[in-house]
């Protein structure tokens, strides 16, 4: 190569490519998709969607309360707080609230665990990975993760998204620095280096006497480059390119959300076929401090991410497929401490969102005016203070939803099983 | 199976110690009799005298036979084991399940509810010898288990339970009230299962029997790739080879040097900890008086900002890389702390019981300490310090404020301070990772404390089996009675310990300087006294029951308590396990139904044994080795055969399912598999040196310096949000183990055949760039063996069994399966080049992406330029200008070496160990 023609070649390092390929597969799954929303650190549902105003005599709940009062939207009731009104009154045809449910704990720790796997001890999966597990066989990203509590349990693998242009560069087809001047490595090339590498992890896995970490290592990666999951991720990094710019990263202070590029790119992966589920995190929620102002941010970040999750996925045709749950690891005392925070409160909430459904715009589960919850009859869902009551427990929402969701008699179901655990009627 | 890493193709195997060695003697604990675990073949005619030391235990006993000769020496036997694996290996016998003695079910709830938050592996009370399931994975069966074994090892053991459940010298206090109907309960369960007497022993037996252990040379291969970012020397792997134990341990202590070992250390510990999550501001300093050398400095170096036309100080870059300096000085004391303490081989207490800290040249001269630097520039440099110029503040102090410089201390007042050094917990980073509140009252900082150095994880007891009816206090819910209790006593005095520090880790910071209560506590709380130095409502600064015995050192006096514990080495070998092994410990409440958890449970119980020995002889030393050298027990864990396994003799039968974590072959971490290239190539994906003071790769740039790289999305952590590695690839993982192939291929391939002199070769010297499989190249020999293959062909074969060692460390010959299928990529792709493409290396494709600013070195001088913020780039304008090389390929060869080298670059091997 002569000078010349190195310097025509040659490129900075960091120019990017613009090069576009058209999809080549399409969307390989097209089942329903799920994304679980986790407010990490312990959000206030007193704030949001299971509203409480001052009692006399008693300490203050919630100072929106001293100027203002409880709203509804529909048959769902929400604090006049932060972007709560925008969310509820746009979204209450699609939302079931669940309230008063108690995590038992004020770890967070144990929090995360029984609120997201619906079991308060390590080792059970995530619904998010019990549901890309049934459903996404064969998909490159079947579970995503941005984050916060994402345990498969040995199910499925998760794959990790920060949302990063670099994603669009290490996906790009051909992996060319300066695509008009041609790829790095041929198309033909790509191809004779991927069939010898698949020889060899053939040959790899094949190996007797393999211990289990080996050989279920090794098994993990002939799956990941198989062919089909670096086509999928072809059609993914296609997608991204021409999704433009990605959503930026929202600041406040010592705060920031990266939640609505999260459901940005989880909408594409749906998109491109190659996900089905993702837990999406938007951390800061254990207010110990500054509850208010912190909570007011951060409650309007989530809610303006959801808003946008939906509406992009409205853009793309995905919203009809979608199901949203939105969660934290419990809730919030019912007081504010000396530092104007709130504490670790085990009484939580659940949101769940899906379009054109019957259970929605309503509450099931109930909390007293302390933010105490009470007990429901299983059957009818109503409050019920009799021996017949239940407290409502995680895993009586991850329950219902894997019978809703169709994987109540999946093979993880049966080895993730929820003993001893009613069945509520929460999506009827 | 292959045979990695023997060069004369032979694999060596050797046996697995078989961990009921360690685990058999446990009996001796419990009840004075060695046979209590043994098989009846196995139990010897008297129980021992001593019941510490069991001669004769069969063939698995040390001193009973076949204990090859990798195993540990006597004097680290396992003769002083903890009696909790024992205890929870106990088998109960079908007649024994079936026939539970009445009230077990009731008895069970108790524990669930009052028991299971302290005496649970890794609770506060874990090192008794009562410890049960966790509470969600807590069985009837079990349970009983538990209390026979412990009747069974302690005299009067059902009425020491008794008494102690009345709160009778209990660190958790009352449990059970005398009297009561419980107490009747458990009372009449102790009587009748104490009447019962002991079940038949089951001998236990171990997951990693039947495994064999990887060659040496190939166990050395992995520990430096883990230890020290690097393959291997040939001098190491020979003096590995040599066939003895001590050879191969002598190797891999001998791994644990220089900067790929210190960034080993610094990674690993920060996985742990996590205190780079403030690596660029772990303290704001426009507000700081207390080390008025900071304050003071900060203010100059503003003064000069300002003075070169900047209309704030932070827009000068010299003055953003001085305080970007100081922060990370700052935030990597605690991970400095440590592998200062490892690399000097130092007692690893150190950590906590330093009266020092580590600071670079920066923090050094803000902390007022005089300290000699190689470089005083360097702000990687790190030497031990002592904070000396702090200041309190009252009235005496004098400070003055400028709209532009910032706070400066024109007087430092009366108040000299002498900074309570405690190791890792009193630096700054430590204490701002884990801040407190008015509220959380350092809860925080200690439940992180007890867990990272004495494996006590309260949080992990904390479920709630009713509501929080408890009263509550103004500083939120009560923890001193009902369920909160339990994990609250335990907490609670360990956060009094952390009395004097504020939330964002400020020493004594309340004005006066007598403490760093809140001042809505001071002033808006009844309960506070003039004087009160530490809330009223909270127990007294303390551990276990023990309080500490003044208030101006509790700190101090925690670390030494902590470091003082058998605990401490427990928690240690936890604390560097995952690091070695690339895969966290079995949690001790693994549930769920099926196989894989019973094997989960069973790896725990042996991973368990397997700590606690490895614990026993870090306390003592190793081999009358120094006690507490890490360096020995890095050593030992790679030589344990949970690392040391590489295949299982199935014989047709199945492998225990609790050696399911057993054997390191593990996918390399982003910064492992960065290090290993570069080790190898000499290349760095995408490496610049980001804002002055950090070299970083596309692999090992996340974090706080970059605006993004592969790295998380390789599996790694950024130490905030993401805080665990991903273990297992996935397809998106892959695609950036390929761009990182491809894309370093290109590149080092075009230095070693057209940049790089045919001697400064890496990977492709003794084969040139005319060498093809139908063109013999000058200096390739002839080989009449070959079996009339060309002589290119057999020059390409062998430098394909050389990469093959190179890159992945086995020894394969050249007709064997792999250099086959590699062979066949080299000649499709060379067949197909020669029919399509033009004579110079890059025809018909795009020019190799060289993001390695260091690529140059030696090639081209003055090439790397860095921008005002300290960030530097290849200027490929002065590159073009200087350009002399020719890149002729027109054998066709060097661009093929390009696609067969990125194959091999992103193979299994060579991605994982």
């Amino acid at each position: 190569m002569t000078r010349r023609s190195f310097l025509f070649r040659t490129v900075a390092a960091g120019s990017a490519s613009r090069f576009r390929l058209p999809i080549a597969s399409g969307a390989s799954y097209a089942g329903p998709l799920f994304v679980f929303v986790q407010a990490e650190g312990g959000w206030d549902p007193t704030s949001f969607c299971d509203p409480k105003v001052n009692v006399a005599g008693e300490r203050v709940i919630n100072h929106w309360a001293e100027t203002d009062d409880i709203r509804q939207a529909g048959n769902i009731r929400y604090a006049p707080f932060a972007a709560n009104r925008e969310f509820f009154e746009k979204y209450h045809p699609r939302m079931l609230v669940v309230n008063g449910v108690d995590a038992q704990t004020n770890s967070h720790d144990a929090g995360m665990e029984h609120n997201w796997s619906g079991r308060i001890s390590d080792g059970y999966p995530t619904t998010t990975s019990l549901l890309a597990a049934h459903s996404g066989t064969g998909l490159s990203m079947p579970y995503l993760s941005f984050g916060g509590y994402s345990r498969p349990a040995g199910l499925v693998v998760y794959s990790r998204l920060d949302g990063s242009d670099l994603i669009r560069r290490i996906l790009a087809p051909g992996l060319a620095g300066d695509l008009a001047s041609g790829p790095l490595v041929e198309p033909e090339d790509l191809a004779a280096l991927r069939a010898a590498r698949a020889g060899s992890s053939r040959h790899l896995a094949a190996a007797s006497g393999l211990l289990p970490r080996a050989a279920r290592s090794r098994g993990q990666y002939a799956s990941a480059t198989a062919q089909e999951s670096m086509a999928d991720l072809a059609d993914f990094s296609a997608l991204l390119a021409d999704a433009g710019p990605l959503e930026a990263i929202e600041r406040q202070g010592q705060l920031s959300s990266s939640l609505r590029r999260q459901a940005q790119l989880a909408v594409l992966a749906f998109e491109a076929g190659v996900s089905v589920s993702a837990d999406l995190c938007l951390g800061g929620f254990d207010t110990h401090q500054d509850h208010d102002a912190e909570h007011s941010w951060l409650l309007a970040s989530l809610t303006g991410a959801v808003d946008f999750l939906w509406t992009y996925a409205e853009e793309r045709g995905l919203a009809d497929r979608l199901l949203v749950v939105l969660g934290s690891d419990f809730g919030r005392t019912n007081r504010y401490n000396d530092a104007a925070g709130k504490d670790h409160w085990p009484f939580g909430s659940f949101v769940v969102m899906q379009k054109g459904q019957r259970w929605t715009n309503r509450v099931v589960g109930e909390t007293d005016a302390l933010h105490f919850a009470r007990t429901v009859n299983p059957l009818t869902l109503r409050t019920d203070d009799s021996a017949d009551g239940i407290t409502l427990h995680p895993r009586h929402i991850h329950k219902a939803l894997r019978r809703h969701l169709g994987v109540e008699y999946s093979a993880g179901s049966q080895r993730f099983p929820f003993h001893d655990t009613e069945h509520l009627p929460l999506f009827l | 199976m292959r045979t990695r890493g023997v060069v004369a193709g032979v694999t060596a195997r050797a046996p697995v110690r078989p961990l009921a060695a360690a685990a058999l003697p446990l009996a001796a604990l419990i009840g004075g009799n060695c046979w209590l675990l043994a098989g009846p073949s196995e139990r010897p005619a008297s129980p021992s005298p001593s019941g510490l030391a069991c001669p004769g235990i069969g063939s698995r006993g040390p001193g009973g036979g076949t204990v090859p000769s990798f195993g540990p020496a006597r004097s680290d036997g396992p003769w002083l084991s903890p009696l909790r694996p024992a205890v929870r290996r106990l088998q109960l016998p079908a007649t024994e399940q079936d026939a539970l003695p009445p009230d077990s079910e009731r008895v069970t709830a108790t524990v669930r509810a009052k028991c299971s938050a302290c005496h649970v592996e890794g609770g506060m009370s874990g090192h008794t010898r009562l410890v049960f399931s966790p509470s969600s994975a807590l069985d009837t069966a079990r349970t009983v288990s538990v209390f026979r074994g412990f009747l069974s090892a302690v005299e009067g053991g059902a009425d020491r339970i008794l008494e102690k459940v009345t709160g009778a010298s209990h660190g958790g206090g009352l449990q059970v009230a005398p009297g009561s109907a419980e107490h009747a309960i458990l009372q009449r369960f102790l009587k009748e299962l104490a009447g019962r007497g002991e079940p038949d022993p089951t001998p236990p037996e171990s997951p990693l029997d039947g495994l064999t252990l990887a060659a040496p040379e190939v166990t050395l291969w992995r520990a430096a790739l883990v230890l020290a970012g690097r393959s291997p020397t040939p001098a190491e792997l020979q003096a590995a080879g040599e066939g003895r134990e001590s050879s191969l341990r002598q190797a891999v202590r001998g791994l644990m040097s220089g900067p790929g070992f210190h960034d080993f250390l610094i990674r690993s510990a920060n996985d742990r900890l996590l205190t780079d999550r403030h690596l660029r501001a772990v303290r704001d300093f426009r507000g700081e008086t207390h080390l008025v050398d900071l304050a003071n400095l900060r203010w100059k170096q503003a003064q000069a900002a300002i003075a070169r036309g900047y209309q704030l100080a932070m827009d000068d870059p010299v003055f953003r890389r001085w305080e970007e300096a100081t922060q990370l000085g700052l935030a990597r004391a605690p991970l400095e702390l440590i592998a200062h303490v490892v690399e000097n081989d130092r007692p690893y207490t150190e950590i906590l019981t330093a009266d020092y800290t580590m600071a670079n040249p920066m923090t050094a001269a803000a902390f007022g300490a005089p300290v000699q630097f190689s470089d005083s520039e360097s702000p990687h440099e790190f030497r031990p310090a002592r904070i000396r110029n702090y200041f309190r503040t009252d009235l005496t102090k004098k400070t003055e404020f400028h709209i532009r410089y910032g706070t400066r201390v024109a007087q430092a007042g009366s108040l000299r301070t002498e900074y309570p050094h405690a190791g890792v917990l009193s630096t700054i980073s430590f204490l701002r990772r884990y801040p407190t509140s008015a509220v959380n009252r350092n809860r925080s900082r200690a439940r992180w404390a007890l867990y990272h150095f004495l494996g006590v994880d309260v949080g992990r007891g904390a479920e709630l089996a009713a509501s929080p009816t408890a009263p509550q206090g103004s500083g939120g819910p009560s923890t001193r009675s009902g369920e909160c209790a339990g994990c609250h006593s335990v907490l609670d005095p360990v956060a009094g310990t952390f009395q004097y520090f504020d939330p964002v880790g400020g020493y004594k910071t309340a004005f006066g300087g007598m403490d760093s209560l809140p001042e809505s506590y001071r002033s808006g709380s009844q309960a506070y006294r003039t004087g009160d130095i530490w809330y009223r409502d909270m127990d007294p600064p303390g551990i276990a029951g023990a309080v500490a015995p003044r208030h101006s050192d509790s700190l101090q006096w925690l670390a030494r308590r902590i470091a003082d514990d058998p605990r401490f080495a427990e928690a240690t070998v936890r604390f560097w396990w995952p690091a070695v092994m690339g895969a966290e410990m079995v949690g001790p409440d693994a549930s769920g139904s099926g196989p894989g958890v019973a094997g989960r449970r069973e790896a725990f119980e042996a991973q368990t044994a397997e700590v606690a020995k490895l614990a026993r002889s870090f306390r003592r030393g190793f081999r009358g080795g120094d006690p507490y050298n890490a360096k020995d027990l890095l050593t030992e864990i790679v030589l344990s055969p949970w690392f040391r396994a590489d295949s299982a003799e199935t014989d047709g039968g199945q492998v225990p399912a609790a050696a399911a974590l057993v054997g390191a072959e593990r996918l390399l971490t982003p910064e492992e598999l960065s290090r290993k290239t570069e080790s190898l190539t000499g290349y760095r994906w995408g490496r610049y040196t980001a804002r002055g003071l950090h070299e970083v790769g596309a692999l090992d740039g996340n974090g706080p310096d970059t605006g993004g790289s592969a790295e998380l999305l390789y599996g790694g952590i950024d130490s905030g949000g993401i805080q665990s590695r991903a273990r297992s690839v996935t397809p998106l993982m892959a695609a950036v183990a390929q761009g990182h192939a491809i894309h370093a291929s290109c590149a080092i391939v075009q230095r070693e055949f057209f940049l790089w002199p045919p001697q400064q070769r890496l990977l492709f010297r003794g084969i040139s760039a005319e060498t093809t499989p139908e063109s013999p190249g000058p200096g390739d020999s002839y080989d009449a063996s070959a079996g009339g293959r060309s002589r290119g062909a057999i020059a390409i074969r062998r430098k394909l069994v050389d990469l093959h060692w190179r890159l992945y460390g086995i020894a394969v010959g050249p007709d064997s399966p792999e250099i086959n299928r590699a062979f066949d990529l080299f000649e499709l792709v060379w067949e197909r080049k020669r029919r399509t493409e033009g004579p110079e290396f890059r025809d018909g494709q795009g020019p190799c992406r060289v993001d390695d600013t260091r690529y140059f070195e030696g090639v081209l001088d003055g090439v790397v330029v860095e921008d005002e913020w300290g960030n530097t780039r290849i200027d490929w304008e002065r590159v073009l200008a200087d350009w002399t090389f020719e890149m002729k390929d027109p054998s066709y060869a060097v661009r093929t070496w390009m696609v067969v080298l990125a194959h091999l670059m992103s193979d299994y091997r060579y991605l994982h160990l």
